[in-house]
C-alpha cells in the first residue's frame, strides 16, 4: 500500500502534506525524491528509508477512514429544534429587472424556476417567522433576510414582517438584510431601512456601458441610471446608513476588467472598500450554456491579485489595487490560511463542504417551503428540506449534509477530503435528484482548485517568511 | 554594478523561470516572450508572479518599484526584462 499523502514543490522547498494527520511536512530533496517514488511505484519500504518520520506517526498507509459520516447527523433534530437563526424569505418571485445572465430567465431555467408573479402573503411569512422564532430557542443572534425576485416589489410585507420580528424577538440580537435591484428603493423606503438598521445590498455590474449590456429592464432598457439616482438619493437623505450599504457585482468575463473596476472611480462608490463588495462572475450553475471566460480576463484578474498580494505584505500602496482584485485576494487567503491548520481524519468522518442545510441558514419560499440557501434549484425535491407547516423533513436534512455518502470509497482515499468544498447544489442533476456522476464532476474541479491552492498557500507562506 | 544586456538579463529570467517555476522549455521561445505569465499558457496566478518579483529582485540584487509593477508591465518575459534593465539603469546612475 501506498502512503496517504499529496507532494508539492515550490521554488526553493518541498513539502509533504500528510492527509490521516493533516500536517505539512518540510523536507528535503533526497526524501521528496523517495517519497514521490513510493507514489509511484510499489516495494518502497518506507519504514527503513522514512523511519524518522514513520515514527512520529506520519506516512501511513491507506487512509485511516472507514465511514463516511458527518459528526453533526445525530445532532440534526436538535439543532434544527433549538438553534435556527438565519431565515431568508424569498418574499417575491417577480421582478421588473430581465437580466440577460439571471438564473430565473425563462429560457434559462431548466434547472430552475422561472420569474412569476407569485409573492409571498402575510400568512405565510407570519408563519415564517413564527416557525424561526420556535426553533431559535438557544440562539443570541437572529438574521432575516429579504430576496425576490425583486423584494422591493413587495415592500408592504417586508415592513409588517421587520415589526413583527422586532416584537416576536425582543431580547435577541436581530440583523436584517435585504438584496434589491435598487431601482425601486425610494425616500420612504430608505428612511423605514435606515431607523431599522437593515443592511441593504444593491446589485451593480459595472459601469453604465457594461452594466446595462446585462442589467436591463423587461423593456430592455438600460438599469444604471435608475439605480445610481436612488444611491444618490440615499447619500443626501441618511448618509450614515447610505455608507453602510454593500454591492454585490456580476462580472461578465468578457468584459474588460479594467473597464469594470472604473466603477469605484464614480463619486458614489468613492468611500466603498473590499467588505462592502461581493463580485464573482456570471454563474453557469442552472445553464447549459457554459460562461467563458476570455484569456484577457485571466490575465487582467491574476496580474491585478498580484498586486493585491503587493499591497497586503506591504510592498504597493492602496491606490494601485482594485477593489475587486482585494475582495477576491482575501477571500482566497482565508481558505489558504484554513488550509495550514486543520484536524487528523477520523475512523468516521465526512469531506468538508457541506453546510448543516436549515441550521447555517433557512431559504423560505413565497409558498413556505424550505431549503437550504437561495442558491438551490427550488425544482428539486433532494433540496426541499421541509415546509412550515409540517416543519422539516430530516431524512432530506441527512441525505444533504451526508452528500459525502455519494461515492464514498472514492472520498475516503482523497488527499483533500479536509479541504472539499463540494455542496449539495454541485451534485445535483439535470432532473433535480442528487447524482454520483455529477459528484465526480465536482470533485474534479474542486481537487485541482484545492491543489492549487494548497500550493499558493505554501509559496504565500515562503513570502510572509522572507 | 555592472550594467548587463538586456540579451543577458532574459537568459537569467527564462533560467529563474526553467528552474524555480518548471516553465516548459517550449514556453521560453522566441514567439512566447510578450505572452501574458498570468495566462492559461504559462498559468501563473497572484501568488506565483509575486514569488517570481522576489527571485527576480534577489538574483539581480534590485529592488522593483511599485510605478514599475502597474499597467501591467511586469507580466512576460520581455515585460521582466525591461523592467530589470531599467532598475539597474537607475541603480547605476545612483
Amino acid at each position: 500500500m501506498k502512503p496517504f499523502i499529496k507532494l508539492f514543490q515550490t521554488p526553493n522547498k518541498y513539502y509533504c502534506f500528510d492527509a490521516p494527520t493533516g500536517t505539512i511536512l518540510n523536507v528535503d530533496n533526497d526524501m521528496f525524491k523517495l517519497l514521490r517514488d513510493s507514489l509511484e511505484n510499489d516495494g518502497i519500504d518506507l519504514a527503513k528509508a522514512a523511519c524518522e518520520l514513520k515514527k512520529e506517526g506520519y506516512l501511513m498507509e491507506g487512509s485511516p477512514i472507514k465511514h463516511i459520516d458527518h459528526k453533526y447527523t445525530e445532532y440534526i433534530p436538535d439543532l434544527l429544534q433549538r438553534q435556527l437563526s438565519n431565515m431568508i424569505l424569498q418574499v417575491t418571485q417577480g421582478c421588473n429587472f430581465r437580466c440577460k445572465y439571471c438564473v430565473y430567465s425563462e429560457d434559462k431555467n431548466n434547472l430552475q424556476r422561472g420569474h412569476s408573479s407569485k409573492q409571498m402573503n402575510w400568512s405565510v411569512a407570519k408563519k415564517a417567522i413564527d416557525f424561526l422564532w420556535e426553533r431559535s430557542v438557544d440562539s443570541k443572534y437572529i438574521r432575516i433576510g429579504f430576496y425576490g425576485g425583486e423584494p422591493l416589489l413587495n415592500f408592504l410585507l417586508i415592513k409588517r414582517t421587520i415589526e413583527y420580528c422586532e416584537e416576536r424577538f425582543s431580547g435577541k440580537s436581530l440583523l436584517f438584510n435585504l438584496t434589491t435591484n435598487g431601482s425601486l428603493l425610494n425616500k420612504e423606503m430608505m428612511l423605514f431601512f435606515a431607523e431599522h438598521h437593515v443592511t441593504v445590498m444593491i446589485s451593480l455590474d459595472g459601469p453604465k456601458r457594461l452594466n446595462d449590456e446585462n442589467r436591463v429592464f423587461a423593456n430592455g432598457k438600460g438599469t444604471y441610471d435608475s439605480v445610481i439616482s436612488n444611491i444618490k438619493l440615499a447619500h443626501q437623505v441618511v448618509p450614515d446608513w447610505s455608507d453602510t450599504m454593500k454591492l454585490s457585482m456580476v462580472m461578465d468575463p468578457q468584459n474588460d476588467l479594467d473597464e469594470i473596476n472604473l466603477l469605484f472611480s464614480e463619486e458614489e462608490f468613492r468611500n466603498f472598500d473590499d467588505n462592502s463588495l461581493t463580485a464573482a462572475i456570471v454563474s453557469d450553475a442552472f445553464d447549459d450554456n457554459k460562461t467563458i471566460i476570455s484569456e484577457n480576463f485571466i490575465e487582467k484578474s491574476a496580474y491585478q491579485e498580484f498586486l493585491a498580494v503587493l499591497f497586503d505584505l506591504g510592498h504597493i500602496s492602496d491606490e494601485n489595487v482594485s477593489l475587486i482584485a482585494k475582495q477576491s485576494w482575501y477571500s482566497k487567503k482565508s481558505i489558504m490560511e484554513r488550509m495550514q491548520s486543520t484536524t487528523p481524519l477520523f475512523e468516521t468522518d465526512a469531506p468538508g463542504g457541506p453546510c448543516i442545510p436549515g441550521h447555517t441558514r433557512l431559504f423560505c419560499n413565497v409558498e413556505g417551503k424550505l431549503y437550504p440557501c437561495e442558491r438551490v434549484s427550488e425544482l428539486s425535491e433532494s433540496m426541499c428540506i421541509g415546509d412550515i407547516e409540517n416543519g422539516f423533513y430530516l431524512p432530506n436534512v441527512s441525505q444533504l449534509l451526508n452528500v459525502g455518502q455519494i461515492r464514498g470509497d472514492v472520498c475516503k482515499e482523497c488527499w483533500c477530503f479536509r479541504f472539499c468544498s463540494i455542496c449539495a447544489t454541485g451534485v445535483c442533476d439535470s432532473e433535480g435528484k442528487l447524482s454520483a456522476d455529477k459528484k465526480e464532476e465536482s470533485c474534479l474541479k474542486i481537487k485541482a482548485q484545492m491543489e492549487n491552492y494548497m500550493y499558493e498557500s505554501l509559496l504565500y507562506r515562503e513570502l510572509l517568511e522572507r | 554594478m555592472v550594467q548587463m544586456e538586456k540579451n543577458e538579463i532574459r537568459e537569467i529570467v527564462i533560467d529563474l523561470l526553467q528552474r524555480k517555476f518548471n516553465v516548459k522549455p517550449e514556453l521560453t521561445e522566441e514567439k512566447w516572450w510578450n505572452e501574458a505569465l498570468t495566462g492559461l499558457r504559462f498559468g501563473f496566478t497572484g501568488v506565483m508572479l509575486v514569488s517570481l518579483l522576489f527571485e527576480v529582485a534577489d538574483c539581480f540584487q534590485i529592488n522593483i518599484g511599485e510605478e514599475r509593477l502597474i499597467n501591467y508591465q511586469f507580466n512576460s518575459i520581455n515585460g521582466i526584462t525591461d523592467c530589470v534593465s531599467k532598475c539597474m539603469g537607475e541603480k547605476n546612475r545612483e
